[in-house]
């Protein structure tokens, strides 16, 4: 490009300079690019700035705030809005950590930044969250993309947006949510918790005794009470909550049985018409079932008839160091006829597809189901009992 | 030239699109549908538990259900506007059952104790949350400052609650908020100590700076 001349005899260096036509317009074709470049810094800067707004809510209502956000280190002060009118525990920060004055004001807080480029605003509003009855409401309009940490034990009952994310954390749900207004409802202490299900095996325990004390014996719902007290001590609170309320429903219905005992007795005539009826009721239904057996044609979407036994218990024994949650899928095969397809399980268990897969792969090393292909999905099936006692 | 003024466009159309792309990412489905299925569950449970469920009820209640049916088809069919519009469908069906369901029970009294125990029990997280903070800072600003009466304000909170003891719980828990208010006001006036003292530092040293112009100043002058 630069070509160097003869020296000529004054001693003089000439330089010319080749292409620079060229050169000079491919200038502004490289000036355009590197301020496309500087605007998609910036756009990518304002649209991921570094500003975040979490809020932490804790069964009693109250919202920790922790607001971070970039100031201007040249302005002394830097003022924003607070999230509700009464605030507690306040704590402003510089990037640095070093703790900032502040001064709250009717619905600002005014921070002496002194240099500093980013601040972090902590503090805990009971202002945000509303009860009526069990239900608790968080009001939010917020300017950007927020994160909401529900207490544990919550149950989200009402929302008028669609949640950007979530996740549990320690089990306790944490929402993504988008900006603008929403409106979420929830409450706490509802099915599953250790809470009610303490309460329902309570209160099954104070009826069935009630109904011992007048002489009547309940020993079906003892035994579900029992069931719910073992499902209790292995932690499923669910189960243990659900059993519980259906021993206080069998005991009702043993005090019922119980109190019609006498007439009965004085009248054997329906109990002989009850029987009849009985035997006719079972022997119609022997006869339609042997029906739909004979005309029966499965389908390809039916899952077809597994004869393996699903006797979840017994693999249980065989294996016990299996999994609480493979034994979860194993009893839901189980309570499902002894074969599922593998996409119930993932609806049932809220897994995703990767996870569910594996979990059915372990299954399946442990020589417990078989997977079998059906309609390209996979139909998971428990094996026989005595193929597991090998 | 041209090969690389093309990679280099390339590169500059790149950065561009990444940054909105990321911004406008999809919901995460599966989050939609285990919120939708856990209202469904809770609610199923309360109605079961409500003898002779009212007509109303129910009935917002299965238009719940149904949507929840139809969000969980949608996503299986990985349609995400449909998915949310059944999503938000259900949990407004599901939010007026609650309101029915609550207005049932608007009657029914609760019991007191549990109730000051969770908000005891927020408390003392909220409180070893601030105390966390203000550890933090204390150790960041290097200013030594004795934590171990509140740890054991909380200690004992935590028993006395524990042990049923509400009133010897609500006593501690007030000593352990003062004691932390106390601490915020100390490590504030520490913090702003320090910092008037840098910016007296930096101010004489800028004084010193323009004395010594002015000096040279005079100098070169006489």
């Amino acid at each position: 490009m630069i070509e160097i001349q003869e020296v000529l005899p004054e001693g003089i260096l000439f330089v010319r300079i080749n292409h620079i036509l060229t050169t000079m317009v491919r200038a502004p074709v490289v000036a355009v690019c590197f301020l496309l470049l500087t605007l998609s810094s910036f756009v990518q800067y304002a649209m991921g700035s570094p500003k975040s707004l979490d809020f932490t809510i804790y069964a009693d209502g109250t919202t920790h705030v922790l607001y971070q956000t970039d100031v201007d280190s040249q302005s002394p002060d830097f003022i924003l809005n607070v999230y509700g009118n009464n605030i507690e525990n306040l704590v402003v920060q510089d990037g640095n950590g070093t703790l900032l004055s502040s001064k709250v004001n009717a619905s600002t807080i005014s921070v002496a930044t002194l240099g500093a480029s980013t601040i972090k605003v902590d503090y805990d509003t009971p202002d945000l969250i509303s009860k009526n009855g069990k239900t608790w409401t968080f009001r939010m309009d917020s300017p950007i993309d927020y994160s909401m940490l529900l207490p544990k034990n919550t149950v989200i009952v009402g929302m008028n947006v669609s949640p950007l994310g979530m996740q549990v954390v320690d089990d306790q749900s944490l929402i993504s949510l988008p900006s603008g207004s929403s409106e979420i409802s929830y409450v706490i202490g509802v099915l599953g918790t250790s809470q009610t299900a303490t309460l329902a095996i309570q209160k099954a325990q104070d009826f069935i005794n009630t109904v011992n004390s007048a002489g009547v014996k309940t020993p079906m719902a003892l035994t579900k009470l029992e069931e719910a007290r073992s499902d209790f001590n292995q932690g499923k609170y669910s189960d243990a909550e659900s059993l519980a309320n259906l021993a206080k429903n069998t005991a009702l219905q043993e005090q019922q049985s119980a109190n019609s005992i006498p007439d009965s007795s004085s009248n054997n005539t329906s109990i002989y018409l009850l029987i009849g009826g009985i035997i006719a009721a079972t022997v119609a239904g022997i006869i339609i079932v042997k029906k739909i057996k004979s005309t029966n044609v499965i389908t390809t979407n039916e899952i077809p008839v597994n004869n393996v036994s699903s006797d979840k218990e017994t693999i249980y024994k065989l294996k016990p160091e299996l999994r609480q949650d493979d034994k979860e899928i194993v009893a839901f095969i189980s309570e499902k006829g002894g074969q599922v397809f593998e996409s119930e399980l993932r609806k049932k268990f809220l897994m995703p597809r990767t996870t569910m897969w594996r979990a059915v792969k372990r299954l399946e090393r442990e020589d417990i189901v078989e997977i079998e292909k059906i309609d390209q999905q996979n139909l998971i099936k428990l094996r026989k009992t005595e193929e597991n006692l090998e | 030239m041209k090969i690389l003024l093309i990679i280099f466009l390339a590169l500059v159309g790149t950065l561009i699109l990444n940054g909105p792309i990321q911004s406008y990412a999809d919901p995460q489905l599966d989050a939609l549908l285990r919120i939708a299925t856990q209202a469904r569950d809770n609610l199923n449970m309360n109605i079961s538990q409500i003898n002779n469920a009212p007509v109303e009820i129910t009935s917002l209640f299965k238009q719940g259900s149904s949507e929840t049916d139809a969000l969980s088809k949608a996503i299986d069919k990985q349609d995400i506007v449909s998915a949310r519009q059944h999503f938000l469908s259900a949990m407004n069906f599901f939010k007026a059952t609650n309101d029915k369901i609550n207005s049932l029970n608007a009657t029914v009294g609760n019991d007191q104790q549990p109730v000051d125990a969770i908000q005891l029990q927020s408390e003392i997280t909220r409180l070893e949350k601030f105390g966390q903070t203000l550890r933090t800072i204390a150790i960041t600003n290097n200013i030594n400052f004795d934590f171990t009466p509140f740890d054991k304000l909380i200690q004992k909170a935590t028993q006395d609650l524990d042990a049923g003891k509400i009133t010897e719980a609500s006593k501690s828990i007030a000593s352990a908020n003062q004691f932390m208010n106390d601490a915020h006001d100390s490590l504030a006036t520490v913090a702003k100590q320090r910092t008037s003292d840098k910016t007296i530092t930096k101010t004489n040293s800028t004084s010193l700076e323009s004395l010594k112009d002015t000096t040279k100043l005079k100098k070169h002058v006489s």
